[in-house]
């Protein structure tokens, strides 16, 4: 266990050197021209931040510059959204909202999920399973924030049971009800994906040899289903926060856009609108690091949670 | 009829109302003619991928058109008529008008274009850079793997829509006047990064399919006829392995359909005037509630698209596990 925890920190330590080089180079190379305007408020922060990319290097050096300022969690500073403004604070002042929704939205995916999938995975084949199959597909195909919009033109604009936006005017106070619509919006996104996977875990698990013995027995769907199959989806349920976090973080984008939250998404999509290039790198930094200590993270537990993951099948993990 | 077909007959469909859209809908005249000859102007119009905005060409004074013919729909797309706003669909507009008096089935139309052409572009960019550089790590399976296998945790760790925001800020000029070419740029931009942001997928089937291969038969007879390792990986291994990667590429189209309308719903996407359905969608979140043509047409045209794409891909998927 202590051998696979170095190797697996190691190559996490190497792969989150990857997601760097790959938002430096793309600072570097990618060709856009941006207008920032010549005002003495800006200059100065524009100035700052292409000393803090090297940008007179070439891309080897500047790229080792610039990561040893990012080392110390240094990620500069602001330009266009509130110039001379540290990024770690900006980020800091957004970071509870998108914990909060993204907590909600996590726990109402759940929710809705596991009972769903459970109905699905009890008779596949029924027409009840069909129909809800042939929902999901829809569901998957329609844009998030296309859901949003109709959820909230309908339950807000149209029946008035809800607030329209997350946030009352000004950003400041905010009641529970103003949660229930960017949350809801934000776990349709991916609750297809949940459901699916739930459900095949779940059909795995009826088909392992501890089902078929409960059957051999005489237990019948039911009894198997909900007293041994559920059971042992915890294990596989682990990896469902690693794999769903980039879409709640992604999704966070849209929907917080729509509904006026001052999270991250909206904190990069209005940094991106304005081309405030230190934020929005930062951004990307950021989650695409929490990402990868989640999936990090789920793996350790899994392994701790099942310790028959076979040693052979680490290189397959490594991908 | 399967699922598939379905798929299949659907993306068409939209194929070529996106190869025909200029004309299907549009100003100017598929045929006119006149006493000094025939002329089509709308068929010129079909090799542009975006609708330039120019006015329909100064046509000959209408007593010398001995006969015409018009699109089915006669509006063009980015023709503002603000006595003809928010009219609800009927007669003349058979889907109804934005808020520029703007006509969204001509509208629609024309979007399709950049959407398919964007699925396209990112498509073949995310097969060009994952299927080398996948086969390449599974073919190597040592020091080199493990690098290439960390590239490619290190694409799928970015949030996508994250990553396209991050490319599309930095790849794309700040905001200057609107106009065609800048369409036409935002266009190659947004179809460029949503392939780049994809290519890490297809490099990871492409890879595991390689790896599975390469202690086969196939690969060995290949390399005892003498055949060297590029040979090898891309006349047999490649091939052999390429369905998990067509599928991956089929689910991967739709996702950038879907891609493509969130940045141009948030506006970092294909830049206007050219309409896309992301845009369209846009326009109806500031405009409140009442006008739901606005909001409902466009929403229908990214779905049908998406469940399109992600139909044939699991036609592909199943008839590889028959």
């Amino acid at each position: 266990m202590a051998g696979y925890l170095v190797r697996r920190l190691l190559l996490s330590a190497l792969t989150l050197l990857m997601i760097t080089l790959f938002v430096y180079v793309a600072a570097r190379v990618l060709p856009g021209e941006p207008t920032w305007g010549e005002e003495p408020q800006v200059r100065p922060h524009v100035d700052a931040w292409l000393r803090s990319v090297h940008a007179t290097e070439s891309i080897p050096r500047g790229y080792a510059h610039w990561l040893s300022g990012m080392m110390r969690l240094d990620l500069g500073t602001s330009i266009a959204l509130q110039p001379g403004r540290r990024v770690t604070e900006l980020v800091g002042e957004a970071f509870p909202w998108t914990l909060t929704l993204g907590l909600l939205s996590f726990l109402t995916t759940l929710l809705i999920a596991l009972p769903l999938g459970t109905i699905a995975a009890w008779r596949p084949a029924s027409l009840a399973a069909r129909a809800g199959a042939a929902g999901l597909y829809l569901l998957h195909a329609l844009p998030t924030f296309w859901i949003a919009l109709v959820l909230q033109d309908l339950l807000a604009g149209r029946m008035g049971l809800l607030p329209v936006l997350g946030t009352t005017a000004g950003g400041t106070g905010v009641s529970p009800s103003s949660w229930i619509l960017p949350t809801l919006a934000l776990s349709i996104g991916s609750l297809a994906f949940v459901i699916r996977y739930f459900r095949s875990t779940l059909l795995d698990s009826a088909q392992a040899s501890y089902s078929r013995a409960a059957r051999a027995r005489g237990a019948g769907d039911g009894r198997i289903l909900m007293g041994h199959a559920l059971a042992n989806t915890a294990v596989p349920m682990i990896s469902l926060l690693g794999m769903i976090l980039p879409g709640i973080l992604g999704g966070s984008v849209v929907i917080e856009s729509i509904f006026a939250l001052p999270g991250l998404g909206r904190l990069l999509y209005r940094a991106a609108a304005q081309r405030d290039y230190p934020v929005v790198m930062g951004l990307a930094l950021l989650t695409a690091t929490a990402t990868l200590v989640a999936t990090l993270i789920a793996d350790l537990l899994y392994r701790v949670a099942d310790p028959r993951v076979p040693r052979a099948g680490e290189r397959e993990a490594d991908a | 009829m399967t699922a598939a077909r379905v798929g299949w007959i659907l993306l068409l469909a939209i194929a070529v109302t996106a190869a025909l859209a200029p004309l299907l809908a549009g100003a100017r005249p598929i045929v006119i003619v006149t006493s000094s000859g025939m002329r089509l102007p709308a068929v010129s119009a079909m090799l542009h991928p975006l609708p330039d905005g120019r006015p329909p060409v100064p046509a000959e004074p209408a007593s010398e058109i001995l006969w015409s013919l018009d699109p089915p729909v006669p509006h063009d797309p980015l023709a503002v008529d603000l006595g003809q706003r928010l009219r609800p669909p009927g007669q003349g507009h058979w889907l109804g008008t934005d808020e520029l008096g703007r006509d969204i089935l001509a509208r629609l139309i024309h979007a399709s274009r950049p959407s398919l052409f964007v699925a396209a572009i990112a498509t073949l960019i995310s097969i060009l850079i994952g299927v080398p550089l996948g086969a390449a790590a599974g073919y190597d399976a040592g020091r080199a793997d493990m690098l290439l296998s960390r590239a490619i945790e290190a694409s799928l760790s970015f949030p996508a829509l994250i990553l396209l925001l991050l490319l599309a800020a930095l790849a794309m000029d700040g905001r200057g006047a609107p106009g065609a070419d800048v369409s036409l740029r935002s266009l190659m931009v947004v179809g460029a990064s949503v392939g780049v942001a994809r290519w890490g997928v297809i490099a990871r089937y492409m890879r595991g399919e390689v790896l599975r291969l390469r202690g086969t038969d196939l690969a060995l007879a290949s390399r005892a006829t003498g055949a060297t390792a590029l040979r090898t990986i891309s006349r047999h291994l490649v091939p052999a392995g390429f369905t998990p990667v067509a599928v991956s590429a089929a689910f991967g189209a739709g996702s950038a359909v879907i891609a493509e309308a969130s940045l141009s719903f948030l506006g970092m996407g294909i830049q206007p005037p050219a309409p896309t359905w992301g845009q369209m969608i846009a326009a109806s979140g500031t405009m409140g509630t009442r006008y739901w043509w606005m909001l409902v047409f466009p929403g229908a045209m990214v779905a049908l698209t998406v469940a399109s794409f992600n139909l044939v891909a699991e036609g592909l998927r199943r008839r590889a596990s028959r």
